[in-house]
């Protein structure tokens, strides 16, 4: 015991005996004016923009970050507590960009966006510090998508399919679910090797800590990241949180992994942002949003991406939420938002109170890209599933009028109301993509037209487990990324086979 | 239009450069007469403190500050920066007995801190990361 005692106190004076005293030069300036959460300083002369600043008044320090040089002043945001500074308080430069600590070890924890912990399981061990704001990887690393995002969704993987490295947003109304389908994309995630971040910006604590005990019950906290900027943080932790839940992403493509991130919400992001620049005195715009609100977030969604295999073949999805006032995607974040992403999830209240959940709306629905990135099997299958319900939306707002009907066009509404109820699913139930793929076959085969329209979902669940049961090779087939004819007439008898037990 | 306290300062001082002792007083009472008719006579406290600092630049004057813990000889102090720097020095020297020993400069923006208290949280921060 002696011996290791002795080992420790001469590492120690090792370590003290090496220890070079030098005078500490700073360059400094002092606080003029300090206002909700921006302040403005004198000094600073070589101050860099991004730059993390430090305030020292009393014994606590806090940080904050130069956004705004002018001639003879910088402006700050801060980040945590500005009612402590005063004017005339010190400020030094610290000649480092802002950054945030990453390590394998985040995973599983709740953390705001400076890293630090906030589900008390003790303090984060720092790998590397990663800049919250990166330029964006360039033409020559990527490649297109070519690898899915199941999200476990039916509609959504069969119809929007979205691919590793695409950017696609999820947009709609209040409480039509568009967190629910990130949370149950996370949920599906379990053993994909996808590791996901919700970034959430300006939610209620009582939200995240909602959803954080579902993904823990579901045992997705395994693979996930929480990034919380609350709504009682500051404003310039809500506008760095997106940025940083990016870098934390970016560590993870390093080292060739493919990381999910869902930015809960970017309108929430707009809005303080707006708050900073106005503060800031930077000229208004368009709904009082800052010129360059478009940038802020267009080079973040640019971070997305798919890499290729010489430059790690990491991949970084992003989904990205935007929250809508009545329906109204014509709106200015909406807008920018839909124009840079590749593709969007639109969700609407109506669908949403006639039960159709999710309330996806397939018409305004797209994925630009996810197409190529579709397994073979479902891209064969539900290619007739997205022509089925346009016909039967068509038909169903012409059959309104009362009018008789011929024999073909009952048929096409009574197959698309089939369709549609295959598209609800309760939420936390994500479905395996053979399940998928094995009653989208059913429905758009017209296997399913003899099934009463109340009872799909049960016809559904009992098909999916006696598949499973009897003939689970003909689902690892489709798995594999592999369709023949071979495997299409195996699926259309197992289902009559099925239909049979049920006489 | 308006303009900052610097433009003003090294305005007036650039005037009063020029002429002679008598016309320096009409110099100013013009500047203050410009100053009430632009509204910004809220101004003249930064402009003196701009006008000052253009004066020192102008003879070659540092203003420094020592920070320290206990009395010390400041013409010594003074004499060495005065070497050092090649410029005169007018050296402010304040107590803190906070920082135990050692010596904080602040020369303009530029901090220089050798006190004990600093090494002190260096050495701390470098033990605990280790």
């Amino acid at each position: 015991m002696s011996e290791v005692k002795d080992q420790i106190i001469d590492l120690l004076k090792k370590q003290i005996a090496d220890f070079k005293a030098e005078a500490e030069v700073a360059e400094t300036g002092q606080v003029l004016q300090i206002k909700d959460g921006v302040a403005s300083i004198t000094g600073l002369k070589n101050a860099m923009s991004q730059e993390m600043l430090e305030f020292s008044s009393g014994k606590e320090k806090v940080y904050g970050v130069a956004l705004n040089l002018d001639e003879d002043q910088v402006g700050a945001m801060i980040m945590g507590d500005f009612e402590k500074i005063k004017e005339g308080d010190t400020v030094k430069r610290t000649k480092k960009i802002l950054s945030v600590p990453v390590s394998e070890k985040i995973i599983g924890r709740v953390i705001n966006p400076l890293g630090v912990p906030l589900d008390g399981k003790g303090e984060i061990e720092a790998d590397k510090h990663y800049p919250v704001e990166k330029i964006a990887p360039g033409v020559i690393t990527r490649q297109s998508v070519s690898v899915p995002v199941q999200t476990g969704i039916k509609a959504i993987d069969a119809m929007i399919p979205i691919g590793r490295g695409q950017r696609e947003l999820i947009i709609g109304d209040r409480q039509t679910g568009k967190t629910a389908l990130a949370i149950d994309t996370i949920i599906n995630q379990k053993g994909k090797n996808l590791i996901c971040i919700y970034v959430a910006i300006a939610q209620k604590e009582s939200k995240v800590a909602r959803l954080v005990k579902k993904l823990e019950e579901y045992g997705a906290m395994e693979h996930t990241i929480v990034v919380s900027a609350s709504s009682s943080e500051s404003a310039a932790l809500h506008y760095i949180a997106p940025y940083a839940g990016c870098a934390m992403g970016e560590y993870f493509i390093d080292q060739g992994k493919d990381v999910l991130v869902i930015y809960d919400d970017l309108s929430k992001h707009a809005a303080a942002y707006r708050q900073i620049s106005l503060i800031l005195k930077r000229p208004p715009g368009r709904e009082a949003y800052p010129g360059d609100i478009f940038y802020s977030h267009s080079r973040l969604l640019e971070r997305a991406c798919r890499l290729n295999e010489k430059y790690g073949g990491g991949s970084l999805t992003a989904l990205p939420i935007i929250e809508t006032q009545a329906g109204d995607i014509s709106a200015y974040i909406p807008t920018n938002v839909i124009s840079i992403t590749d593709g969007q999830i639109f969700l609407e209240s109506d669908l949403f109170y006639q039960g159709i959940r999710p309330a996806l709306n397939v018409g305004l629905s797209v994925s630009r890209v996810g197409s190529s990135a579709q397994l073979k099997p479902m891209k064969k299958v539900a290619g007739k599933m997205r022509l089925d319900l346009a016909q039967y939306r068509e038909l169903a707002a012409f059959a309104q009028f009362g009018s008789d009907l011929d024999e073909t066009t009952k048929k096409q509404l009574e197959r698309g109301k089939r369709t549609v109820e295959l598209t609800k699913q309760p939420q936390y139930e994500p479905v395996p993509v053979a399940d998928q793929v094995l009653a989208i076959y059913a429905v758009t085969n017209g296997l399913m037209d003899d099934v009463d329209v109340e009872k799909i979902r049960d016809f559904e669940k009992e098909l999916v487990k006696y598949v499973n049961q009897t003939n689970k090779a003909l689902l690892e087939k489709i798995v594999a990324n592999n369709w023949d004819d071979a495997i299409e007439k195996g699926l259309k008898k197992v289902i009559e086979d099925f239909k049979q037990t049920r006489k | 239009m308006k303009f900052t306290a610097q433009q003003y300062a090294s305005a007036l001082y650039a005037n009063l450069e020029k002429c002679s002792a008598k016309e320096k007083e009409q110099q100013i009472i013009s500047f203050l007469k410009l100053l009430k008719r632009n509204r910004q006579f809220n101004l003249s406290n930064k402009i003196i403190m701009e006008i000052d600092k253009l004066i020192k630049e102008k003879n070659n004057i540092l203003e420094i500050t020592a920070i320290t813990a206990e009395k010390i000889a400041a013409k010594e102090l003074s004499k060495i920066l005065e070497k050092k720097l090649n410029k005169k020095i007018e050296l402010e020297v304040n107590i803190d007995k906070e920082i135990i020993a050692g010596l904080i400069l602040k020369i303009n923006d530029l901090l220089i801190d050798g006190s004990v208290k600093t090494q002190l949280k260096l050495l701390n921060n470098k033990l605990s990361n280790n």
